[in-house]
């Protein structure tokens, strides 16, 4: 899958607010993309700098100290004014009409014609309350409600005993008309079975009448007996990593079998790094087509470096959220039947409220829904694709000019391939070695050696890295005269270096500490004297 | 001594501890959401007016009723903000728009004032990159702590919608905090991008 189809999902799956087939597909995609795992990161960075913003703003406002005041005059005022509920009701909507201040400004004789015009007014604006009702201080406008205009929907018809289904069995997505009444959801049986004369299916809200066509999001069977069944919805995610010669080829041979399955691809990624190509495909099948899709993709690979299937059974979630639905759409019409029976605007709005709510959890359980169709429908399958490279033997060693005896370590820097590797060493002086990285080889003989590697995978590849006069092996390092005669003269160069230091400063500092050692020897002599 | 039941039966003096109880609590909800203390205040009355009318018909202990004051008085916001419209999220109410010297703590140093000021300087440039529909529902969601699906039945908007508000506000957030592009470069870009 790609990133950009994550994108909304990421800040939601760090809230908590994604389902759990949804969450199950974030965890996969996150298993496999760092910048995804960064993003989300930076996510929670976001909304604590948002919190902590917002409290820094908030943190020095507080309520005014005469809050209280002010709401026992508003009591008080309330109280004052409840008998006279009607005539109040009357000013406010005038008010709201800017008639109020023409009514202020008229003699007094003109008064009797504008109160007639008032309340025509309030006829009109009756039909209107529940908008001007939304204005401040109108809510009081209960004196003079009427009935909203609007007729509601037709309410559900009662239920008959046995609707007729045609065609009686079908796949998924299968249209089928109802005839004949009413089908109802109730919950499936553990083996996915349901009642006779129930569907289980979305129908849209306001009522329905018969006959009506439904489509079936899961396939279902009509059995002679009446009863229907229900295939079971399963989530199938799929990840399977291969290790193939060439990612680009196999990325479009990928590609051309998803589109002979009927699939699509969601997104592909290629990254091409100096010794690893690789890259990332996902596709989504239909459900039925997953086993050949995955089959046909192992085929491509040259190993299959690890693959899972993730399958998740929603039937019962779904069957939950469609029992949910039909509570909601029967709530829905209560509601709208109340509706209409509703005599003041206080019951109108509270009503209307009730059914508001009603109706955001009916799109909200039909949006899931539709998610778990959609997702049951096809099959997301995520492919990670790397190169197996050439191997390429090289080596190197820690010091190409040796002594005799003195250990060489040699460091195997062979890639490509695939393991377990066997190595051959040959150190030119007629020994070998199976080591990957042998550290301790001596050379008892002094002179140059040629050093060979060669090494074998578990795919029988095998390849030799061979240096020509490698190394250099000088003597061995015992005493010798002309080593006793080296150190003495080092000796002697640095004991006069010594006395050239010591002179150097006596001579410099001469200024100083002659003055010192005159006056000090004159001084003696004086107080000799002196004696 | 539980306040409700005294409030039912007819205690006024049960609502006035309520009032102070409860007030800065619903006071504290309604400010982030309206960003203008005149108007939290108005909510404020409002909230307790109905609590007033409606106290009859709460089910329930007061461990709840904090529950219901905060429903009421985010039903408040959220019709008050429809009522008024889209605007800019601007922070001036609560924090005035220029520096205003210490009312009655002389204890507190010009620096220290002087670094409050520049912090929430700070704050209100980066809310301000968001436009109010997605503030709202940040508000909402980091505030309040509303559910998806609360926020989109406060809001009367889709649940996905909230979904992709959010995501897009903490991007725009996140952007502004990354060091290359700070959002003091973009201050007053967004200033006058937005009517």
């Amino acid at each position: 899958m790609k990133c950009s189809e994550f994108d909304q999902l990421l800040v939601a799956y760090l809230d908590g607010e994604v389902l759990s087939v949804e969450r199950a597909e974030i965890e996969a995609h996150l298993s496999i993309c760092h910048r995804c795992r960064a993003e989300l990161e930076g996510f929670s960075v976001g909304q604590k700098s948002f919190r902590k913003a917002l409290d820094v703003i908030c943190a020095g406002a507080d309520l005014s100290p005469d809050a209280w005041a002010r709401m026992e005059q508003r009591l008080s005022g309330e109280k004052q004014l409840k008998p006279s509920l009607f005539f109040r009701a009357k000013l406010k909507l005038t008010r709201v009409t800017n008639i109020g201040g023409f009514v202020a400004r008229q003699p007094k004789w003109k008064m009797a014609t504008v109160g007639m015009s008032i309340v025509a007014l309030i006829a009109v604006l009756s039909v209107t309350i529940p908008e001007t009702s939304e204005k401040p201080g109108t809510k009081d406008a209960t004196a003079i409600a009427t009935p909203m205009p609007e007729a509601p929907p037709t309410p559900f018809e009662v239920p008959t005993p046995s609707p007729t289904i045609s065609p009686a069995s079908g796949p998924k997505g299968n249209r089928v008309t109802v005839e004949g009444g009413n089908i109802t959801p109730t919950a499936l049986d553990s083996s996915g079975n349901i009642g006779a004369g129930v569907v289980v299916a979305g129908v849209g809200g306001g009522g329905i009448r018969s006959p009506y066509s439904l489509t079936f999001p899961q396939g279902i069977t009509l059995y002679s007996n009446g009863s229907l069944a229900a295939d079971r919805m399963i989530v199938q995610t799929g990840n399977i990593n291969l290790k193939v010669i060439d990612v680009a080829e196999t990325l479009e041979s990928i590609k051309r079998i998803t589109a002979s399955l009927g699939g699509y691809v969601v997104s592909s990624s290629w990254q091409g790094e100096e010794n690893t190509n690789s890259a990332n495909i996902s596709i989504r099948v239909t459900a039925e087509k997953y086993d050949s899709a995955t089959g046909s993709l192992r085929d491509l690979a040259i190993e299959v470096l690890s693959e899972n299937t993730l399958a998740q059974d929603v039937t019962e979630e779904y069957t939950d959220l469609d029992a949910q639905l039909r509570n909601l759409e029967a709530t829905e019409s209560r509601y709208l039947a109340l509706l209409e029976k509703a005599e003041s605007v206080e019951e109108m709005l509270e009503v209307e409220e009730v059914l508001s709510e009603t109706r955001g959890r009916i799109e909200q359980t039909e949006g899931r829904m539709q998610y778990l169709e959609r997702t049951s429908a096809t099959s997301l399958i995520d492919i990670y694709l790397a190169e197996e490279s050439e191997l390429d033997v090289d080596f190197t060693v820690g010091i190409i000019q040796a002594e005799t005896g003195e250990w060489v370590r040699f460091s195997n820097e062979t890639s490509g391939g695939s393991g377990p590797y066997g190595y051959h060493w040959d150190f030119g002086d007629g020994t070998t070695s199976t080591e990957r990285s042998p550290g301790s080889h001596k050379y008892d003989k002094s002179g140059e050696y040629t050093v060979s590697l060669t090494v074998t995978d578990s795919k029988g590849n095998t390849d030799t890295e061979t240096k020509e006069e490698y190394i250099t092996i000088v003597g061995d390092g015992g005493w010798s005269a002309g080593d006793i005669v080296e150190s003495a003269w080092d000796g002697i160069v640095s004991f006069g270096h010594g006395i050239a230091h010591v002179m150097i400063w006596v001579g410099v500092l001469s200024v100083i500490w002659l003055p010192i050692v005159l006056m000090v020897i004159l001084g003696m002599r004086r107080w000799r004297r002196g004696h | 001594m539980n306040l409700i039941k005294e409030l039912q039966t007819g205690n006024q003096s049960a609502f006035e501890s309520l009032f102070h109880r409860h007030k800065d609590m619903v006071f504290k909800a309604a400010l982030p959401m309206l960003r203008d203390p005149q108007e939290a205040e108005d909510v404020v009355q409002e909230v307790f007016l109905k609590v007033h009318k409606r106290a009859g018909q709460f089910r329930g202990e007061e461990w709840n009723f904090r529950g219901w004051l905060r429903r009421i008085t985010l039903n408040e916001c959220a019709s008050r903000l429809r009522r008024n419209g889209l605007h800019q999220v601007s922070f001036e109410k609560i924090c005035g728009d220029g520096f205003d010297p210490p009312q009655d703590d002389s204890l507190v140093l010009p620096e220290k004032l002087l670094l409050q000021k520049e912090e929430q300087t700070e704050a209100q440039n980066l809310l301000a990159l968001l436009s109010e529909k997605h503030y709202l529902v940040m508000v909402l969601r980091y505030y309040h702590e509303l559910s998806y699906n609360e926020i989109a039945q406060l809001l009367e908007i889709p649940p996905g919608t909230v979904r992709s508000r959010l995501s897009t506000a903490i991007r725009t957030l996140r952007q502004a905090q990354e060091p290359d592009n700070g959002a003091n470069e973009d201050e007053g870009f967004v200033g006058e991008g937005r009517s």
